[in-house]
């Protein structure tokens, strides 16, 4: 049963020019890690229309655009239950995004989307839900765990097991977030770091694909979402399999270099499938038919 | 077509290969358009035979003809690059590479050499005495002549040629659809770069093939000095209407031995140095500097030239170069691993009054 | 989606070649040229030529350049304001295309069109749907035009909406394909005379000559027409497999091939400023070129050149079969005459065309 959000949803009527980006203003800026590469930016529609045209589940990326240096893809880190902003965090790597992160509040930026797949939510009503993760590609299960806790959502999903991991306690991001959820009882997050940091922890220590074999969640009646640096879901995958999920269970959010964003330019397939309009969430299964070209 | 040289390379490759002093050689073998070989790749299994499994060319398959006109050297850095893992490890040795060389080619390998792009003592290079290679554009645009430049009769001239065979009398046959067969002289037809080259013989090679290298030529500086008299706006008009052709497709660099950088000045975007499209401004600062980053080390072997499929004359500019860098610096970049590039290299009794002094008057000074 | 078979045209005519630039009396007309083109002889696509070329096999770019052009402006901007630009909807009316860049234009047309996962490329599709496209039928094709393999045909009418073909003393027969044809020729009804059945019929059994002639020239080893999945079925499972790294070694990676070829697509997207005024211009771009793939992290995907040229023909003969249901290659051989080592797409097909499919395979 989809919730009104999700009514207008799964692919939003397609504008009449496609490359056009929507005016987005910057509310706010938050460094999200203590090497401070990572900024999280809160952007607010100009137009009224634009953002009820902006309807999205989490999963899904827009193509953020700095005018004058490009556009860049990036997950979308808010929940379609926060209506008022957007949320994107982005890792200063190139010219894009170094532009983006010498930014002030109030500069204007450009918004294509919402483009892509979302995380498979028909699938995921009525399961448990095994989040794994780590790094900075934490981004859109910060929209889905806000999207599942929200009250109107909370009841159609199972028990929520989350495991999140990071180099060190300053590079976890969203602190205030899971400060709140490592309160609730809603979801059961757990923390962890890759080696034994020089401050107080009460997390777990030691490398996802480990940790999470030390706290070998139950796969009855779950689906596991992954979204991590390659190495991570690399040796991340066996421990699911071995802990007993199906291949189709085990659900991915692929990155590749992107620029049409809408499956024209060519740029981002591996096989047959373009990770802007067929993904970039994959099941592991739809992986492994996939050559390994990403 | 067989020679005394296809022969001999044949042999000798095969043996290289069965002896394990090389891995791979890289050669020609019959192309699938008429006036032109293509590279080919044996490998040590294919030494004995083609080897129709694995679809690589045996060491039979090996041609040396007057089509051979690419320059082999452009896929030798490859081979030889850093790659990720083997930055630590040096485990696994340089792959060692057999290469048919004309002059050229061999300038480009010393080029390369001097750069750290290949490593020499991997190589084993048999070199060919060069008597010059037929430019295919020359018999197209004879071809083309026939038809008669009014009017529209006969087929487009690339298409009309057929066949084209080397006789022993040295002359060219061209089987035509629309003429007969044609014939023409070697010399009537040879690339321009050919008829210019100073250094027909790759010296240093390990292997020498029989044959006789034709005589060297005058290196070619003639034309440049022609368009060089013209007026600045005359030659900025030619420039800019030749460019105005270009699409931007890269082959000029990718074709050219001594463009090896991993990342091309042109794919930069941080800096941004030129726009990626064909506006012109773009398309000309392109080749204007891919050709000063040729300067002392552009071996005239016209890859680029041959390898622009809008056919734009990047051969008037690669020659200019070459000049300026030979009456700036007395250097052309030849078989000399030893001699130092002008443009990599600064010695003390090079002039840096512009460093030290920039007020300096430096025409009444002169320049170092 | 073969164009070998029977074909049904819904109006036709004779009309004299003089009489051609008539036709684009209210229209941009782009025909085949010689004037300036270099080197002389070659023929292009040249808007309103003096003359107009018949004796030649194709052009040198493909009619992709007129509709997708190399550089284009998407928009422009002034600080964060964007402006949009005015997509060129004036009428064309192409004259003298081959068939085998119509069906490439037909193919594009199902790339950046809507259905497409619903996304409409307007800056494509509105200077298709203002374009009438008259083709000429191929009587002379050359050695290195390889159609039929493909599923195409000489005298294939996908894309186009009048097919002409060239008649003995000055005239042309044309035979309208499509409505917008059709319309054409009605309008301009005072230019045409009456062809005749046993005369059309003449020219059936030319086409069907020249058909045969270059399926005996090209014979690859595969009718994609017949069976589109052909190569795919091939290739998929050899993907990790030796015979890549044979047939790609002398490729240089550089994109002539790209470039010309009528359905390659790829393309870049990027700004271009000065202080914060400037444009978002869209260009060409090659799945050959070693940053066409590579993140921002410096990680790439396709690091070498064997697997640049391996995406090359599995876009086109594989992947392209399952999202579109076509072969992305029309047979024109321009990669052919245009690769700077004679790498040959032909060697590549035959090579796989030789392997056991996927079904038969043990």
């Amino acid at each position: 049963m989809k919730t009104p959000v999700e009514q207008k949803l799964a692919r939003p009527q397609a504008p009449s020019n496609p490359y056009l980006p929507y005016p987005v203003v910057i509310e706010e800026i938050r460094i999200e890690n203590e090497a401070r590469d990572l900024k999280t930016f809160q952007l607010a529609f100009e137009r009224e229309e634009d953002r009820k045209a902006f309807r999205y589940l989490p999963g899904q990326f827009a193509e953020v655009s700095v005018l004058g240096s490009g556009e860049s893809p990036f997950g979308i880190a808010s929940s379609p239950t926060e209506q008022d902003f957007l949320l994107f965090t982005v890792k200063l790597t190139g010219s894009v995004t170094a532009d983006l992160h010498g930014s002030e509040p109030g500069r204007r930026l450009g918004v294509r989307g919402p483009l892509g797949n979302s995380f498979p939510w028909d699938r995921l009503r009525g399961k448990r839900i095994i989040i794994i993760s780590g790094g900075f590609a934490f981004t859109t299960l910060r929209s889905a765990i806000t999207y599942m806790l929200h009250p109107d959502n909370r009841g159609d999903f199972g028990e929520i097991f989350a495991l999140y991991g990071a180099r060190s306690p300053g590079e976890l991001m969203y602190k205030s977030e899971l400060a709140a959820w490592k309160k609730s009882d809603a979801i059961d997050l757990n923390l962890a770091v890759d080696r034994e940091p020089g401050e107080p922890w009460d997390g777990k220590v030691g490398l996802v694909p480990n940790v999470l074999r030390e706290l070998a969640p139950s796969t009855d009646g779950a689906i596991a979402l992954v979204c991590g640096p390659p190495i991570m879901i690399r040796f991340t995958i066996p421990v699911l399999q071995e802990l007993g999920f199906a291949k189709e269970d085990i659900i991915l959010s692929l990155e590749n270099r992107m620029k049409c964003g809408i499956g024209k330019c060519g740029r981002c397939n591996v096989g047959a499938k373009y990770v802007c309009v067929d993904g970039p969430v994959f099941s592991f299964a739809e992986l492994e038919n996939l050559p390994p070209e990403y | 077509m067989s020679n005394a040289q296809t022969t001999e390379l044949r042999q000798i490759a095969k043996r290289l290969l069965e002896e394990g002093k090389i891995d791979l050689f890289i050669g020609f073998q019959e192309g699938t358009l008429p006036l032109r070989s293509r590279p080919a790749f044996v490998s040590a299994e294919a030494a004995t035979a083609d080897s129709p499994a694995t679809g690589s060319p045996g060491a039979g398959s090996l041609i040396w003809d007057s089509f051979c006109a690419t320059n082999l050297a452009v896929y030798l850095p490859k081979y030889y690059e850093n790659q990720p893992g083997r930055r630590k490890k040096r485990e696994k040795p340089y792959p060692k590479i057999g290469v048919a060389a004309k002059g050229c080619d061999m300038r480009s390998i010393v080029a390369l050499t001097k750069e750290r792009q290949v490593q020499r003592d991997s190589l084993v290079v048999v070199g060919v005495p060069c008597r010059g290679m037929i430019d295919t554009r020359k018999v197209e645009a004879a071809v083309a002549a026939k038809r008669g430049s009014a009017g529209d009769g006969g087929s487009a001239a690339a298409e009309e040629i057929l066949e084209a065979r080397e006789t022993e009398a040295g002359k060219l046959e061209v089987t035509t659809r629309s003429f007969g067969v044609l014939t023409f002289d070697r010399e009537e037809v040879l690339q321009d770069c050919c008829l210019e080259c100073r250094y027909p013989m790759p010296e240093g090679a390990d292997i020498l093939l029989p044959g006789q290298a034709r005589k060297p030529g005058d290196g070619g500086y003639a034309r440049v000095e022609r368009f060089m008299e013209k007026s600045s706006e005359q030659r900025w008009e030619y420039f800019s209407s030749e460019l105005s052709r270009c699409i931007r497709c890269n082959a000029c660099r990718q074709a050219c031995p001594t463009c090896w950088c991993k990342e091309c000045f042109a794919e930069q975007t941080d800096l941004k140095w030129i726009g990626v499209g064909n506006t012109p401004s773009d398309a000309m600062v392109f080749q204007i500097i891919r050709v000063f980053h040729q300067a002392g080390r552009c071996v005239e072997c016209d890859a680029c030239y041959r390898a622009c499929p809008m056919h734009i004359d990047l051969r008037l500019y690669t020659k200019k170069i070459v000049k300026d860098v030979e009456e700036t610096f007395g250097y052309l970049p030849a078989f000399d691993a030893e001699a130092l590039p002008p443009l990599a290299t600064f010695g003390d009794e090079q002039c840096d009054f512009f460093i030290t002094d920039p007020d300096k008057n430096e025409a009444a000074e002169g320049t170092g | 989606m073969s164009d070998n078979k029977e074909r049904t045209f819904m109006d036709r005519g004779i009309i004299r070649k003089a009489d051609i630039p008539k036709l684009a009396a209210e229209r941009r007309l782009f025909a085949p040229a010689r004037e300036g083109t270099v080197p002389p002889g070659t023929c292009e696509l040249k808007e309103n030529p003096a003359e107009i070329a018949y004796r030649f096999s194709n052009t040198r770019v493909p009619l992709k350049d007129i509709f997708f052009p190399q550089t284009e402006t998407m928009y422009t901007f002034d600080f964060d304001e964007v402006s949009e630009v005015s997509i060129p909807t004036d009428p064309i009316l192409v004259f003298g295309c081959r068939p085998c860049d119509t069906r490439a234009l037909a193919q594009l047309d199902a790339v950046f069109g809507p259905q497409n996962k619903g996304y409409t490329d307007p800056y494509y599709m509105k200077r298709r749907e203002s374009s009438i496209i008259i083709s000429l039928a191929c009587s002379d094709p050359c050695p290195t035009c390889f159609c039929t393999a493909t599923g195409g045909s000489p005298a294939g009418t996908r894309g186009a909406d009048i097919v002409a073909h060239e008649l003995e003393g000055d005239s042309l027969l044309f035979e309208a394909v499509t409505e917008k044809g059709s319309a054409l020729l009605k309008s301009y009804n005072p230019l045409f005379a009456e062809a005749a059945d046993p005369l059309v019929a003449e020219v059936r059994e030319k086409d069907a000559a020249v058909e045969k002639a270059v399926h005996q020239a090209n014979n690859l080893g595969v009718s994609l027409g017949e069976d589109i999945a052909a190569l795919k079925d091939r290739m998929d499972p050899l993907f990790d497999k030796r015979i890549w790294e044979n047939l790609t070694a002398s490729c240089i990676g550089c994109g002539a091939c790209t470039y010309l070829c009528p359905t390659c697509h790829c393309f870049d997207i990027a700004d271009e400023s000065r202080l914060y005024q400037g444009r978002r211009i869209r260009t060409w771009d090659s799945c050959q070129f070693a940053s066409f793939t590579k993140h921002a992290s410096g990680h790439n995907p396709r690091t070498n050149k064997k697997e640049r040229l391996r995406q090359r023909f599995m876009h086109k003969f594989s992947y392209a079969v399952e999202n579109m249901g076509e072969v992305l290659c029309v047979g024109c051989g321009r990669c052919i005459t245009a690769c700077p080592v004679n790498l040959d797409i032909r060697d590549v097909i035959r090579s796989f065309a030789k392997e056991p499919s996927r079904e038969n395979a043990s």
